[in-house]
């Protein structure tokens, strides 16, 4: 089970007014965000035409990463906060630590092509549920550490605590609602609505202690993981649940070679790659400009934020099909930066 | 106010352009006999292929560009705070895109969608504007060196305006400021200039170019793509793209006030490279031509001239931290000041002592007719409003104007033959497209409005595969008539683009109304089938119902507005959207029954004067290049008989 620092649960629990709540709610926003670009790298590692059914379940367990972001700062918009998206200091240097010291400082996660490793050893350590079906045993002491799911049901009990008056009036009007369906994206204006929503996150993350399905036949992310580390849909079982229903192919040629955890720095000047991973990382910073007004202000402004999603997307692969030439047989990888201009010809003089 | 008046800012640096090129062949518009070799790289060896970029974006964008050097009362600034600042692209919404108008006019690529900003590590923006759409002008062979196989020799010039303009924190420097003040209306003025556009994809500037240029105040009363000033017009008689004399069409701005001329070389001058050293032509001044009957190339004695000042063109800094422009005080000149106004600008080139040759002139008479807007796209029912202007020695004037059909720079194929699939004729039929043949411009600088109207029933489907028809729209002035030997602009038509009707159908299905258009897409746009939704299979387009029922429903001007190329008729659009928004009862977009066999139709009017096959190098059998050689081949071909 991926642990948290047990301050940041404890400062939920001792918050006394809803402004005390905003911090830990923009830690929530910073921590689904956190696990957004290793698993987009992932799947935008995929080939086109090739992986298609791992592209599909990493692809869903994007989209929820994206919801719940966007139903931690639909709760911050709803108290009266204001989420900061488009900073330097929002993405997380990869490779590192995820926020709140999540998994605590040795569970580094970076930006890695798509592998079975990287599925089973980063990706299932994030969606751990407190309860994995078959049931692990939990060794570590719960002392300094408490889980995700703790984490939200303190913010659960401490908007439920604080009661219907910290919801500002009107405040749904500048909430995201589009793109997610109503079922998981409604407006929060109660306690009965944030604790609905924060219920949906944390089963859509870890499933519940007795199902790993979120609901028929989309398991959870756990488990969704772990099908693809295992190559095998899950399956209902007499005993409990096995992962030995239809196969989910991995065609390891049908991964691009890229280069893990770059910086735009590591490219040099005057290149392709350089040029590529500039402007990936300028499309990915222009997502978070994009989001950033969405949740402060101009919620339309997500429709704005859907289109950059597309172009990073297409910039992904024009990325990753761009041969380094340096030997390694690699080919160009992305780096998450925020940047506010993009380059990489060097100056303009001095290439012919 | 232009960018040629007032405070100015010079920038440099690349642009990308990733166009993508199965759309440069018109022939790959027929579903009925797309093969998927057509989406090839041309490196791939198979022929014919879908040319050198397939899989492009249209993304067009600004790359490492920064303000090299600006102009402030009557001087260069070589010290203020903007020097250094980047120019940049929208850091809020996706990219702009470079679009072409047709297959069959590939020679006016328009820029949508695209936001300009100026800004540093302290400021996001000191400005941000939107780009006016606008296509590029005067398109010549200017890059020399033949050496760099792939790259696009030809260069142009894209003139249009910033709009709805927002400041920011200008006071850091005194030049933002004056350009600030100097700007009514939110609107600013840019004029920018690409060449050395990089086709080879081993090279760094693979899909990117060089771009240098100028932003400037602006006003809604003056020409957006234009300067209402005074136009060097070259001998063009060989070929629209080579200047006679080696030095292209260009305008200035005479401010009598101050005393200076103002002129813009940005496009004008030959390059040896894509790197944009400038050509060693020698001893060039822009000066005055004391007689209006001098011919192109004629060398003339200091009799003849009064030279206004040397153009520094070979002075290495010079073009990247001027963009070009020059200049030239004639405060202390009193023969200048007295005759700038009625006699000819020109540029000469000295030959020995009192000697120098008259490589290119102002427009003789001081003549010229201009659209401001040139390019259009029309759906049935509706006027496009062309505003058309006549100046004399820069000087608007009452005019008479003659409007009629030119198809002279339009109509090439764009790639190689495809047995079974004919060129379409274009212009066809002229009934559909109608407006004046004669009106009077105004003398008072407000533009003529010529509406020309497309025909309610549409052009009745001319071209067959494709949907429309394109057609040019020549103007010239017919009183006060031309000089004989005026040079022409083969640039001076306009383009529309004329779709043909497309009733939308009570319900809408995917096989009978949805998968014929969206199937043409797909085999064009690559990228688009690849990587984001196949376009010519139910399921895929319906999984993405949501995100292309916003990206239909877009205004055009919209960054994410689909399909990039702007090339879908409200009919055609409206059907998609009614398609995707009126589910059947399993709540999916109706899928109909598959229809037997596409039905083409017989006796489509087929482009009889099309070009001979020519011999042309791998990288150039499609696109501009093809699509420029064919239409020279057909000129020669008319000429010879």
């Amino acid at each position: 089970m991926l642990k948290i620092r047990r301050e940041f649960i404890a400062g939920v629990e001792r918050a006394g007014r809803k402004e005390d709540l905003y911090q830990y709610l923009q830690n929530a926003i910073e921590l689904e965000h956190a696990t957004i670009p290793p698993y987009l790298t992932a799947m935008f590692s995929l080939k086109p035409g090739t992986n298609e059914e791992i592209r599909r379940l990493i692809r869903s367990i994007v989209i929820e990463e994206m919801l719940h972001l966007t139903v931690s700062a639909n709760i911050l918009v709803a108290i009266g906060g204001s989420p900061q998206i488009n900073t330097p200091e929002f993405i997380p240097s990869y490779p590192g630590p995820l926020p709140m010291g999540i998994g605590g400082q040795d569970f580094i996660v970076g930006i890695e092509p798509f592998s079975k490793q990287l599925v089973h050893d980063v990706f299932m350590v994030i969606e751990e549920p407190e309860n994995p079906i078959p049931i692990k045993v939990l060794t570590e002491s719960a002392e300094t550490f408490g889980t995700i799911g703790q984490f939200y049901q303190a913010i659960q009990k401490k908007i439920a605590q604080l009661g219907n008056g910290i919801f500002v009036p009107g405040s749904a009007a500048r909430q995201v609602q589009e793109w997610f369906g109503y079922t998981h994206l409604f407006p929060i204006t109660n306690v009965e609505g944030a604790v609905k929503a924060i219920e949906l996150v944390v089963t859509e993350g870890e499933g519940t202690s007795s199902d790993p399905f979120q609901s028929p036949g989309d398991p959870a992310h756990y488990y969704a993981f772990g099908e693809i580390y295992h190559g095998r849909k899950i399956i209902k079982t007499k005993t409990g649940y096995a992962y030995g229903g239809d196969p989910i192919p991995f065609d390891e040629k049908g991964v691009y070679p890229m280069k893990p955890n770059a910086k735009i720095s590591d490219y040099a000047e005057g290149t392709q790659a350089r040029v590529r991973v500039e402007q990936y990382a300028y499309t990915y910073s222009s997502l978070l400009n994009a989001l950033h007004e969405s949740f402060n202000g101009k919620p339309d402004n997500i429709q704005v934020a859907m289109g950059l999603m597309y172009e990073l997307r297409i910039g992904a692969v024009s990325l990753m099909s761009t041969a380094l030439g340096d030997g390694t047989g690699l080919t160009a990888g992305p780096s998450y930066q925020y940047v506010n201009v993009q380059g990489g010809m060097g100056p303009a003089a001095s290439v012919s | 106010m232009s960018y040629l008046s007032g405070p100015r800012l010079h920038f440099n640096g690349f642009f990308q352009a990733d166009v993508s090129t199965v759309n440069n062949n018109v022939r790959y518009y027929d579903i009925a006999h797309f093969k998927p070799q057509y989406q090839m790289s041309s490196s791939s060896g198979v022929s014919p292929n879908g040319g050198w970029q397939p899989e492009g974006t249209g993304i067009f964008r600004l790359v490492g560009c920064t303000i090299t050097g600006g102009w402030l009362d009557g001087a260069a600034v070589t010290k203020d705070p903007v020097l250094g600042m980047a120019l940049e692209s929208s850091d809020q919404r996706v990219s702009g895109k470079l679009v072409d108008l047709d297959p069959q006019q590939q020679l006016v690529s328009e820029i949508w969608g695209m936001a300009v900003r100026l800004t540093d590590d302290r400021n996001p923006a000191y400005f941000n504007g939107q780009y006016g759409v606008a296509a590029f002008n005067n398109a010549w062979a200017r890059q020399q060196d033949n050496s760099a196989m792939n790259d696009q020799k030809i260069g142009a010039a894209y003139q249009s305006v910033l709009e709805k303009v927002v400041w920011s924190d200008v006071n850091v420097s005194p030049l933002l400021q004056a350009l600030q003040a100097a700007s009514g209306d939110c609107l600013l003025s840019i004029q920018f200039n690409v060449y050395g556009y990089g086709r080879d994809p081993s090279s760094p500037r693979y899909t990117l170019g060089r771009i240098t240029g100028t932003i400037g105040p602006a006003s809604t009363a003056e020409p957006r793509h234009f300067v209402l000033g005074r136009q060097m017009m070259p001998n063009l008689d060989q070929s629209p793209m080579v200047p006679a004399f080696g030095v292209n069409a260009f305008q200035c701005l005479v401010d009598p006030q101050r005393c200076t001329v103002t002129a813009d070389f940005g496009n004008a001058l030959q390059i040896v490279n894509a790197s944009g050293v400038l050509v060693d032509m020698g001893e060039l001044s822009l000066a005055i031509l004391k007689s209006s009957q001098v011919d192109d190339g004629a060398q003339v004695g200091a009799d003849a001239i009064e030279i206004l000042g040397q153009v520094p063109y070979l002075q290495p800094a010079w073009y990247p931290t001027t963009a070009g422009i020059q200049t030239f005080d004639y405060s202390s000149n009193p023969w200048v000041r007295e005759h700038i106004a009625e006699q000819p600008l020109g540029v000469v080139k000295t030959v020995s002592t009192g000697a120098w040759q008259v490589l290119i002139q102002e427009s003789l008479g001081g003549l010229y007719a201009r659209a401001d807007q040139y390019v259009y796209r029309l759906n049935p029912g509706e006027t496009a409003s062309m505003r058309l202007y006549a100046t004399r020695y820069g000087s608007p004037i009452a005019a008479k104007l003659a409007l009629a059909e030119d198809d002279s720079m339009i109509g090439s194929p764009g790639g190689p033959p495809i047995p079974g699939v004919p060129v379409p004729k274009i212009g066809v039929p002229l009934s559909a497209l109608q407006y004046s043949t004669e009106v009077e411009t105004h003398a008072d600088g407000s533009p003529v409005l010529v509406e020309a109207s497309a025909n309610p029933a549409g052009p009745g489907n001319p071209r067959g595969y494709i949907d429309g028809q394109v057609y040019g729209i020549g103007y010239q002035l017919a009183d006060p008539p031309l000089p004989a030997n005026y040079n022409t602009s083969p640039w001076s038509f306009v383009s529309v683009l004329l779709f043909d009707l497309h009733p939308v159908p009570d319900k809408p299905t995917w096989y009978r109304d949805i998968q014929p258009i969206l199937t043409q897409f797909g085999n064009l746009y690559p990228i688009m089938s690849h990587h984001l939704v196949d376009l010519g299979d139910y399921d895929s387009v319906v999984r993405h119902a949501d995100i292309l029922n916003l990206a239909f429903s877009l205004p055009v001007g919209d960054p994410n507005y689909m399909p990039v190329t702007r090339d879908l008729s409200a009919g055609r659009r409206a059907t998609l959207l009614k398609w995707l928004n009126h589910p059947g009862e399993d709540g999916l977009p109706l899928k109909g029954v598959p229809l037997p066999v596409a039905v083409v139709p017989e006796a489509l009017p087929q482009d009889t004067t099309a070009a001979p096959e020519l011999d042309l190098e791998p990288i150039q059998r499609a696109g501009k290049t093809e699509f420029l050689l064919q239409l020279q081949a057909r000129k020669n071909m008319e000429k010879g008989g």
